[in-house]
């Protein structure tokens, strides 16, 4: 089995990434492949109970929700990032772990390969 | 060294970043050491594969030198078939030997490939 990680730094409201990110994510599971999705710097606002981008009329991001619970694709939301921009309350319906900069070095140490979004 | 297959993925557009220049050169310089190269173009990279891209003379023709690499070098091309939908690229209008593809096929890249690089902007 390989593992790969998928690092979006990307807002969610104004790029495609996080979507990105999650589809390509749920596209490994055709091989041996165990996905993670970290969101770092911007991307942290992905996972944000208040954000729907939806409501200013582009490509929703919590449709993905329910393939994340079908496939339990790991979500993981950087802790240093979440305080930089001042994210209170994240979505429950997105399964985070919150994880600090000196865990994600570890993290990108367990993966074959990191894709930055 | 021995042989590697090497996965190059690129997001962005060709002739805004040059993310496209570096994964040729990579590529060029890895199939040229015998290694086995492929190159994955997602999202917006596709335009690079539009064999109808005109760059003024000086400029580079991106999608002239892909066509090059797959021809004398062996290059793999994969398109992403849902992005090149999404900028009405045709198949037809894709340069020779680049091929659609999609995500059960880069999984399948990222599960073979020795390494992966991936080059976003």
């Amino acid at each position: 089995m390989r593992k790969i990680l998928f690092v979006v730094y990307h807002a969610p409201c104004g790029t495609i990434w996080p979507n990105e990110g999650f589809r390509t994510a749920f596209g490994m599971y055709g091989e041996d492949i165990e996905p993670e999705v970290l969101f770092i710097e911007q991307g942290v606002i992905s996972v944000a109970k208040e954000t729907e981008c939806s409501k200013i009329g582009l490509f929703p991001l919590k449709m993905v929700q329910k393939y994340i619970k079908r496939y339990g694709t790991a979500v993981l939301v950087e802790k240093e990032s979440l305080n930089k921009y001042k994210v209170k309350e994240l979505d429950e319906n997105f399964p985070t772990e919150v994880i600090s900069r000196e865990q994600i070095k570890e993290k990108i140490r367990q993966n074959d390969f990191v894709i930055f979004m | 060294m021995d042989k590697l297959k090497i996965t190059i993925q690129v997001m962005v557009p060709p002739y805004t970043n040059q993310d496209l220049d570096t994964a040729m050169n990579i590529a060029e310089a890895c199939l040229d050491r015998g290694h086995e190269v492929a190159l994955f173009l997602f999202s917006d990279s596709i335009l690079a594969s539009n064999a109808k891209v005109k760059p003024v003379r000086s400029d580079r023709n991106i999608p002239e030198r892909m066509r090059l690499l797959i021809k004398e070098k062996n290059l793999r091309v994969d398109i992403c078939g849902i992005c090149m939908e999404y900028r009405g690229v045709k198949p037809e209008d894709t340069v020779e030997g680049a091929e659609p593809s999609g995500l059960p096929e880069l999984a399948n890249l990222v599960m073979s490939s020795d390494r992966f690089i991936n080059l976003m902007a």
